[in-house]
């Protein structure tokens, strides 16, 4: 279709639909960004942090998560005391409070608070330094900092980059948030916020830290297992599901409309129907990028970003995200091993309680009155793993395997809860077969290499896989031939690997997956061909000094070399492959064409490259193409010049 | 004066280009609205083509076929 500039603008404004659909998608790939829970309550509007705050848990936990400045920032004003008359939040509260703690807190001094200069001095020349206005922004963010009296001057000119606006003002703590972790600390008046313990539960009842950490991996892997679609898996609960959904870690293929899992209604009423429907659904869900992506990491970013999910799956119908968020900061700062009582809890809690319970972050049993934490909900808030990245996983593996030698099963309870934490992690991604886990039998070596990939530049894969999960995983981008006692064997082919790029599957992660987790000799190959590189080279370079006398300064080999684990055929394959789907790079949009002047076109050129809607142009034809979003200002640009010529 | 003509612009390999127009023939001639000589342009190597944007995917499809033809796996291998 042709036609002329003039009657192009009718056809512009024409309704365009697909102009909304893609602000959705940039917003949904924001959202799974937005993992970490710092982030989240940061974004909260500041009444809902007012309230969470109230929580002596909730404070302390997200003192938990808070850089290593921060904490002792707060920790800096926590017990100090100001003439705050100006004050608008409860006195009273706070009166009481104080009288609780300490007698010497009672008597107030009239000291003005500290200005952001004082405190920044507490830090002068210490190895954080720098870090000191970020730190100070992410703490005023969260509503944790009160910076009063401003310079008015300098706060209408905020800019991100310079700290000049930050340097004026007085700091103060949240009275709210001071007071909660004060009470935390000092075992004060928690208000139950500690979760109730119970010592009375009968012995037959009690459960074993064996016994729970065999649940919670169960319960977690099931939920792992349903998104790589092992076969024979039974479907995590329906709550679980339609998380998955929501989150778009999975997506529904091909269905009819009253299939769908979230128009669905709960008439399951007999079992048999209910089965029934529940098979179906396996059939229809599938894994998405985002979802694969997920699988790769590590297990509390795992958690967490299920949670963040649910936590924007509870926005979106209307729940109290406080209480949410309150009960998870209480559950993460249980004690793990230890019963804790239902009695007091309302009937939103109880509820939160079974929904948990789903994602295996507590134990509780439908007709008891007590549940117990596992390990995963008391992993929640150290933060001593929530930074690691998958990168890290190999280490782990290797570290593990150390581990196991010295004292894996016989677990100390003393032990510090991070080093619980860690282990625990670690055991998730080794990822031991559950019915070697029963018997606890399995052998150090097999346990070394336990998931491990080996990769040849033929392409063939050799995995010493004994989970179904890791197999399935396997599966999802590799033709799997035949798979023996303790590994699986198998070959990457242009189907397997299309057939995972066809479901959203970059080649980045394929390959940021298979260098996670290739064998440890694929890792002490690459190194010796890295050495023997560097070795060759430094030689080369000495010889060419010597020969140009010249003393030889120390260039960085690593800026030149890079290990590489996988071969490098495979990469290249995989990324040729991947390149192969999109042989043709289109864009829609509007071809102008037939300039009478060289002039008239440069002007039009030079305009679009200006607004950066330009997407090929041919000078020598005086042919140029615009995006179909830009056209409308291209046309308004392109009268104005037609006018200001005529005249 | 100039024209605007409202269509999809599609850059591939001079190879690619020649499948285009040989399916543009079979379908005819109603997918390529301009077959735009770039051969001159900054030493580019990329053809460049304007095609009516509902035959892209079709365009797509086809491409994908006629070059798996040309793809040989390697035999499974006999144990």
């Amino acid at each position: 279709m042709s036609t002329s500039i003039d009657q192009n603008i009718n056809v512009l404004n024409t309704p365009e639909d697909s102009v909304s659909q893609e602000e959705n998608v940039e917003e949904n790939n924001e959202n799974m960004l937005k993992t970490s829970i710092i982030k989240y309550v940061t974004s909260l509007p500041s009444m809902v942090k007012l309230r969470l705050y109230s929580q002596s848990s909730t404070t302390l936990s997200i003192y938990r998560l808070l850089p290593p400045l921060g904490k002792f920032l707060i920790m800096g004003l926590l017990f100090q005391e100001f003439d705050d008359n100006e004050d608008i939040l409860d006195e009273d509260d706070m009166d009481i409070d104080e009288d609780d703690d300490d007698n010497r807190l009672n008597q107030k001094s009239n000291l003005k608070p500290p200005s952001v200069k004082d405190i920044q001095k507490w830090v002068f020349g210490q190895a954080g330094y720098l870090e000191f206005y970020k730190t100070l922004r992410i703490l005023e963010n969260l509503d944790i900092f009160m910076i009063s009296d401003r310079e008015a001057s300098n706060t209408a000119t905020t800019n991100m980059f310079s700290n000049k606006a930050d340097e004026s003002g007085n700091v103060r703590l949240n009275p709210i948030f001071q007071t909660a972790l004060r009470e935390s600390i000092i075992a004060g008046n928690v208000h139950n916020s500690f979760g109730v313990l119970r010592k009375d539960i009968p012995i037959t009842d009690q459960m074993s830290v064996d016994e729970l950490d065999t649940y919670a991996a169960e319960k977690w892997e099931t939920i792992l297992h349903f998104m790589v679609g092992t076969p024979g898996m039974k479907a995590p609960d329906d709550t679980v599901l339609k998380l998955l959904l929501h989150g778009e870690l999975m997506m529904e293929v091909g269905t009819e409309s009253n299939n769908s899992i979230l128009s669905k209604s709960n008439n399951a009423d007999d079992d048999e129907d209910y089965n029934d429907k529940q098979f179906q659904r396996v059939a229809e869900l599938k894994i998405t990028n985002h979802g694969f992506q997920f699988l790769l990491q590590e297990i509390n970013v795992q958690i967490w970003s299920l949670l963040l999910q649910y936590l924007k799956m509870s926005e979106f119908l209307k729940l109290d995200i406080v209480v949410i968020l309150n009960f998870l900061f209480m559950l993460s700062s249980l004690e793990f091993g230890k019963a804790y009582s239902t009695i007091k809890m309302n009937k939103f809690e109880l509820f939160l309680l079974k929904e948990f319970a789903n994602y295996g972050l507590l134990l509780k049993n439908s007709n008891e009155d007590w549940f117990y934490p596992t390990r995963m909900s008391t992993i929640l808030t150290s933060d001593a793993i929530s930074i690691r990245t998958s990168s890290a996983a190999m280490n782990n593996v290797i570290d593990s395997a150390k581990m196991n030698k010295s004292a894996f099963h016989k677990q100390d309870t003393k032990k510090q809860k991070i080093l619980e934490a860690n282990e625990f992690a670690k055991r998730q991604l080794i990822e031991k077969d559950s019915t070697l886990s029963n018997t606890n039998v399995t052998t150090f070596s097999q346990d070394l290499v336990n998931g491990a990939v080996i990769i040849e530049t033929n392409f063939k894969l050799y995995s010493y896989a004994n989970s179904p999960l890791q197999i399935a995983i396997l599966s999802l981008f590799v033709h799997l031939k035949s798979r023996f006692n303790n590994m699986v064997l198998g070959q990457i082919t242009r189907d397997s690997i299309r057939r995972a790029l066809r479901n959203g599957i970059t080649a980045e992660q394929i390959l940021a997956y298979l260098e996670t987790h290739a064998h440890p000799q694929m890792i002490k190959l690459a190194e010796e061909q890295l050495e023997k590189k560097i070795g060759f080279d430094s030689m080369k370079k000495r010889q060419l000094d010597l020969a140009n006398g010249k003393v030889s300064n120390s260039s960085d080999p690593d800026s030149i070399f890079r290990l590489q684990i996988l071969p490098p055929t495979v990469v290249d394959q995989i990324k040729l492959w991947q390149i192969e789907l999109d042989r043709v790079i289109s864009a829609d949009g509007y071809l102008y064409s037939e300039f009478s002047t060289m002039k008239e076109y440069t002007d039009l050129v030079k305009y679009c490259q200006d607004i950066g809607v330009l997407v090929w142009k041919n000078d020598r034809k005086k042919l140029f193409f615009v995006e179909k979003e830009g056209n409308d200002q291209v046309i308004e640009y392109a009268k104005r010049l037609i006018s200001r010529n005529s005249n | 004066m100039a024209r605007a003509t409202k269509g999809t612009l599609i850059k591939c390999d001079p190879s690619i280009k020649q499948l285009i127009l040989k399916l543009n023939i079979e379908n005819n001639n109603n997918i390529i609205l301009q077959n735009i000589d770039n051969s001159y342009n900054n030493n580019e190597q990329e053809s460049v083509l304007l095609i009516d944007g509902v035959y892209l995917e079709f365009l797509k499809m086809e491409l994908d076929r006629l070059l798996s033809k040309n793809i040989f796996e390697e035999e499974e291998e006999n144990p």
